[in-house]
């Protein structure tokens, strides 16, 4: 029998990026298929070109032996392929069965025709085992409701292929265990599931099959009774890493920072942990461990802190970022241009305002001490730009993260705290941020670095902590880096006793 | 309303009134509105034989005065991303109840303090309310300007207070050298808050709270006491303008200042300032001020119907919140 689905050959490049590259990917019916990978390997990129958001460069998609191209999501739904994306896309002031027939309401009279949206959302519910009313309003929901209603939105569609973007990031593990049950059923019925997952044990308990992506590559398929957790993350991770970053021992100084029983409303869970000078503690850990709410709250920018921190053995009272900022941490955010530039603003503008009051002379910026600091830091982070008047969003990805980094460097931080520093750069321009993180811990700085790529994290760090859920599952020393552990604690496989506990202070 | 050159609006549109080289960008900025001004005052000066005099040009300064006053606290607001609906009815209560103290006390000095005073309050409130109650701007001075439009009638009991001494007039009809002081008193603040904004940390950062406002706060800047900064500041402007107005007609009046909110936010949008903040020009301001005082002085010298002003102020600007979009690009 034709496989559900086929896609061979399927490449598609970014500017600068080569996204997917020459994948294979084949589903059958009655499936749940996993598609495992880290962060960057082409897990959504593959799942966008199948659900119609995106379009492949090179390849071929036969779904049940006749080629098929898919130009829109529209064209995807005719296929009989459904998308339940991980942010749901749901409208939250509307009720279940308005969102089960949104785009498609049955009309009588002019006027949508309530009787039949509501009959019909309880029958697509009913099929799922779920009593949601079809009159409650979607915001007033659990997610794991919410979800389910998502799911039930795709399938009211005749839709054969299922795509689960990460459908347990945020749900508990009773939650999970019923969409697992679902998941069953679907398949039963001969519908196919690509399920994208992170973890392991998920995967095992309700996957088939399995196919690998790695930096856009196709790495291999295998059954998942054909394999175990080690040999898959093992697959997942590959390379040997450490030559690719020129990590420069430096000598490792007193304690600057620490932070202890470190709890964040709902996302973080009584969290310890230091950093000394010329160290890199690196934060590894899945997408939505609370790693983000971890170091923004140090920086005082996430409400609903609780815990201790201390700078040079003195406890600080940190509140606010302005605070933060005052005694000496900076903060290198995510999001670039939302949050860590103004993007409107020339170069030197930008490195300016970190700086605005010690530039102040007599109520008055001082245009040309601006001008001199900006340059030399246009200097030292080699940002490529004809002058410092260029504005932030006419430079590259990673020339804009080098001005963030000019700001803060200019200020001559104690701690420098950077959150996924090389999101969306290309790979020369990432070299150059590994260079610099690594002179800063040079000069004397703390640095501590979140980052979701196994490769950069162990590249660059002295020291990496682990979190899962909220919680610190391990804790590595450089000499004891091992990719497979560190991919075990992140999914929350690994206990504490994997570590050495040589940050541990106190 | 040929006269608008949008061609060169958009041209100028480039949101960077914030460099070092500051100023011949506000100058390009401010460009597209001012050949406007120039434009429209030629077809006013070939149609109107009176319009060019000297002593009627005095005379659209003096009557734009006051908003224009106002409308330079409004594009602070604006600028950092916010709106102010409540200077007309704060303008109102702050008149009446100067007046009301002026001629209870007979003491200049107690009337500007009380005038000022309750404007500057006014201002703070909706700033606490707008930063820490983290209610939208619209919103909450839409509510502001109900409250103090009310006060001002319960307290008057809906009468005008008038008859004040010289002294305390002196700011709305006084004259130094010839020049009155309608004319002195906005180039003066203009002067101050070009310098303020262009040159000041102050400034930077009110530009910067438009732009981005949580990288502004990422970057250790705190940005809900400069918002609280702002609004305050907008209110002494608004206090300052009431003075002009009460001094000029020597009389509080409860009902006073209607539109007014409407007509600063017009001459500062029509200035080319951005109403989603981070972009504009105090230049842009007082040309977009004085457009509006030159049409409304023209038409009426052309003996057009105040009801057809109305019309066309509205039609520019209509035109110039199109250019700002589509500069935007």
């Amino acid at each position: 029998m034709a496989a559900a689905l086929e896609m061979r050959g399927v490449s598609k490049r970014y500017p600068g990026v080569v996204a997917l590259d020459n994948v294979d990917l084949t589903v059958s019916h009655g499936e749940i298929h996993a598609i495992v990978g880290e962060n960057g390997a082409g897990k959504s990129t593959l799942m966008r070109i199948l659900s119609g958001a995106t379009t492949m460069d090179q390849g071929n998609i036969r779904i049940d032996d006749v080629a098929v191209e898919i130009g829109s999501s529209q064209r995807a739904i005719d296929l009989g392929i459904g998308t339940v994306y991980q942010n749901l896309n749901l409208v939250t002031d509307l009720t279940v069965a308005e969102n089960i027939y949104m785009n498609r309401f049955p009309m009588r009279g002019g006027f949508i025709d309530r009787q039949k949206i509501a009959d019909g959302a309880r029958r697509a519910l009913s099929e799922m085992n779920s009593d949601i009313a079809p009159s409650m309003r979607v915001g007033d929901l659990s997610v794991a409701d919410q979800q389910m209603i998502a799911i039930a939105r795709v399938l009211a569609y005749d839709i054969k292929i299922l795509i689960l973007d990460e459908p347990t990031s945020s749900l508990s593990k009773a939650e999970s265990d019923d969409l697992f049950r679902n998941m069953r059923r679907l398949k039963s019925r001969g519908v196919s599931i690509i399920f994208i997952s992170h973890h392991m044990d998920e995967i095992f308990s309700v996957a088939d099959t399995v196919t690998v992506l790695r930096d856009g590559r196709l790495i291999g398929r295998w059954r998942t009774n054909e394999l175990d957790e080690h040999a898959l993350v093992h697959h997942m991770v590959g390379r040997e890493v450490t030559e690719m970053f020129p990590k420069e021992v430096v000598p490792i100084g007193d304690v600057v920072l620490s932070a202890n029983h470190i709890s964040v409303d709902g996302m973080v869970h009584d969290v310890s942990f230091c950093v000394r000078k010329g160290e890199v503690l690196g934060i590894g850990g899945l997408v939505g461990a609370g790693r983000t709410e971890l170091v923004k709250s140090v920086f005082g920018a996430c409400p609903g802190r609780s815990g201790d921190i201390c700078l040079d053995g003195q406890p600080v009272d940190i509140r606010s970022p302005k605070q933060a900022v005052e005694a000496g941490i900076a903060f290198v955010p995510e999001d670039r241009r939302y949050e860590g530039l103004i993007t409107e603003f020339s170069i030197e503008d930008n490195i300016g305002l970190g700086s605005i009051w010690e530039l102040t002379r007599r109520f008055v910026v001082d245009a040309k001490a601006r001008t001199k600091l900006s340059d030399d830091m246009i200097q030292t982070m080699n940002v490529k730009t004809p002058s410092g008047k260029q504005l932030v969003k006419n430079l590259s990805g990673g020339n804009q993260q080098k001005v963030v980094l000019g700001k803060w460097f200019a200020r001559q931080p104690k701690v420098i705290i950077f959150d996924e520093p090389t999101r969306g750069i290309d790979v020369g321009a990432k070299a150059e941020i590994y260079r610099k993180i690594g002179e800063l811990a040079k000069v004397g700085v703390a640095v501590i670095i979140v980052s979701s790529e196994l490769p950069e994290l162990m590249g660059i760090s002295d020291r990496i902590i682990v979190l899962n859920k909220g919680r610190m599952t391990g804790e590595f020393a450089r000499a004891a880096f091992s990719a497979d552990r560190i991919m075990l604690a992140a999914t929350g496989k690994a206990g504490l006793d994997a570590t050495s506990p040589r940050g541990q202070q106190q | 309303m040929k006269s608008v050159p949008e061609n060169r609006l958009t041209n100028s549109g480039f949101g960077s009134a914030t460099s070092v080289s500051f100023l011949s960008l506000t100058r390009l900025r401010g460009m597209g509105s001012l050949i406007a001004l120039i434009l429209i005052m030629g077809v006013f000066a070939v149609s109107s034989p009176a319009f060019l005099q000297i002593q009627n040009l005095m005379n659209i300064i003096v009557q734009v005065a006051v908003i224009a006053v106002i409308a330079a606290g409004a594009m602070f607001i604006i600028l950092t991303g916010g709106i102010d609906l409540s200077v007309g009815g704060v303008m109102a209560l702050a008149g009446v109840l100067a007046a009301s103290a002026v001629r209870a006390s007979d003491s200049t000095t107690l009337g500007i303090v009380v005038c000022l005073g309750t404007a500057v309050l006014f201002g703070l409130l909706a700033g606490v309310l707008v930063t820490y109650g983290r209610i939208p701007p619209f919103v909450c001075t839409l509510g502001t300007m109900s409250i103090a439009r009310g006060i001002a009638f319960v307290y008057s009991g809906g009468i005008p207070i008038s008859g004040f001494p010289e002294s305390f007039r002196f700011a709305g009809s006084g004259e130094i050298a010839g020049i009155p002081m309608m004319v002195i008193i906005p180039v003066v603040i203009y002067a101050i808050l070009y310098f303020v904004l262009v040159r000041t940390p102050f400034g930077k950062i009110v530009y910067a709270i438009g732009s981005n406002e949580e990288a502004t706060r990422l970057t250790g800047i705190d940005t809900q006491k400069y918002k609280l900064f702002v609004y305050s500041l907008a209110g002494l402007l608004t206090g300052i303008g009431a003075l002009l107005y009460i001094g000029r007609i020597n009389s509080g009046h409860p009902g006073s200042g209607i539109g007014y909110e409407l007509n600063a936010i017009a001459a500062v949008v029509i200035g080319g300032t951005s109403l989603s903040g981070g972009r504009g020009s105090i230049i842009g301001t007082v040309i977009g001020a004085l457009i509006m005082g030159v049409i409304s002085n023209g038409l009426n010298l052309m003996n057009i119907d105040p009801y057809f002003q109305s019309v066309v102020l509205g039609t520019v600007i209509v035109f110039a919140v199109m250019i700002d979009q589509h500069s935007q690009k």
